[in-house]
């Protein structure tokens, strides 16, 4: 069954600032120049995604190694963040 | 040679005609002016300043009346820049208040060479203090009185922010532009400085330009390491406040104020972080000189203090580890 994988493009990337024991970071698209001020999971998911494309079912495991999965928990975290984000243009998504 | 080396008459005549080339921080600007009295306000706020001998100048301005019936009847200037004209005409009386926001409008507008934020910056001990703030917020009237007490002025309107060397600030220092109360404030607060004519009626009310101390003035070539940034906040009858507050909400808050953050891309947000990296943030509320300056004085003191421990500490641990 096909799924949708995330993605931040290569000619779109994202720059972090983030200082310790601060709950925000600042994210900074180049092609935009858009500024965001996003929460260390948002930041997270983000820098995740620039290492590498995932899925939310991936990009869950990245995030919470030692969490349960379930299908609430992962549309949730997708609708919260992922539909979010990309609504931003942060990131895109595929059908793979 | 300084401006003050020429006579007003001499003064007068050189813009009246080839121009007055002068430094102003990093910048040379060459002003030329048919009006009468303006060479004599050059000659009260710029006089510190060095006389530029290069026949290349960053801005070429003018100040003239405009022709026609304005010329008699309620008499106007005209601002122009190459041979642009960014701004209506203003009164004839605010002349020498146009000239500095015509050279707002310059630098801010043209100099992408820095990331340009709206703050003043003041110096103590080698440390920069920002101060990002809206109008009407007391900035200017702070940033005055921190002069008037011995800090030195980098600049009341425009923070230079160095794209090559990481969180130093460049200098430009400029007479400080104080409207409607804070004139008083600062007559009273420190009248040995030397304060411009004043400007009534002007979109931002009354404005008068309190004079770049002299030291300030020799001193525009040095950078000054970005080390504190406070956001200032007149509070008509409170007592000073310091409160610390979140580093990246205050990168938000300085990426709004600039003039070219988004023009300069990646490298505005580098030179934006290394600020952050190297600055305490506060958020300061005040009502007297008297109480905040001192305040502000031992909170940059520490600060550098606290500076100097954590590089003797990396170098230790690099002398260890070596």
């Amino acid at each position: 069954m096909p799924s949708l994988t995330w993605y931040i493009n290569d000619d779109n990337p994202l720059f972090f600032a983030g200082w310790p024991a601060e709950d925000a970071v600042v994210v900074y698209q180049s092609s935009s120049g858009d500024t965001h001020l996003v929460n260390e999971l948002g930041a997270a998911v983000l820098e995740s995604l620039q290492a590498s494309p995932a899925t939310a079912t991936t990009l869950f495991k990245r995030l919470y190694p030692s969490e349960s999965l379930s299908n609430v928990a992962i549309n949730k975290f997708s609708n919260n963040l992922l539909v979010n984000f990309e609504q931003l243009g942060l990131i895109e998504k595929t059908l793979s | 040679m300084i401006v003050a080396d020429y006579s007003e008459q001499a003064l007068q005549d050189l813009i009246a005609g080839s121009g007055l080339r002068f430094e102003v921080g990093p910048f040379t600007v060459c002003l030329q002016s048919s009006l009468d009295k303006l060479a004599a306000d050059i000659r009260l706020m710029y006089g510190a300043y060095s006389v530029s001998t290069q026949p290349f100048a960053d801005f070429h301005v003018r100040l003239d009346q405009p022709f026609g019936l304005r010329r008699w009847f309620r008499p106007q200037t005209n601002f122009t820049q190459d041979g642009r004209t960014p701004f209506k005409p203003l009164p004839l009386d605010q002349s020498f208040a146009m000239f500095e926001w015509g050279l707002n409008w310059c630098v801010s507008s043209q100099s992408h060479q820095y990331l340009i934020v709206h703050a003043a910056v003041v110096e103590r001990g080698g440390l920069a203090l920002i101060m990002p703030a809206p109008p009407g917020s007391g900035k200017s009237t702070l940033c005055a009185g921190l002069v008037a007490r011995g800090w030195r002025l980098l600049t009341d309107e425009l923070a230079l922010i160095s794209l090559e060397l990481p969180g130093e600030v460049i200098a430009l220092p400029r007479p400080v532009s104080l409207k409607n109360e804070s004139i008083e404030v600062i007559r009273k607060f420190a009248p040995q400085q030397v304060m411009g004519p004043i400007a009534h009626d002007t979109a931002k009310g009354t404005v008068a330009h309190m004079a770049a101390p002299r030291e300030s003035v020799q001193r525009g070539g040095e950078t000054a390491a970005s080390r504190l940034l406070i956001f200032p906040k007149y509070t008509p009858g409170s007592s000073t406040q310091i409160t610390p507050r979140q580093k990246a909400a205050s990168f938000m808050e300085l990426a709004d104020q600039s003039f070219n953050f988004n023009i300069l891309g990646e490298l505005g947000f580098q030179a934006l972080r290394q600020v952050l990296d190297n600055c305490d943030c506060y958020d300061l509320s005040y009502s007297d000189l008297d109480d905040v300056i001192p305040e502000l004085e031992q909170l940059i003191d520490k600060s550098g203090e606290s500076a100097e421990l954590v590089g003797a500490l990396v170098n230790s641990t690099a002398a260890v580890d070596g």
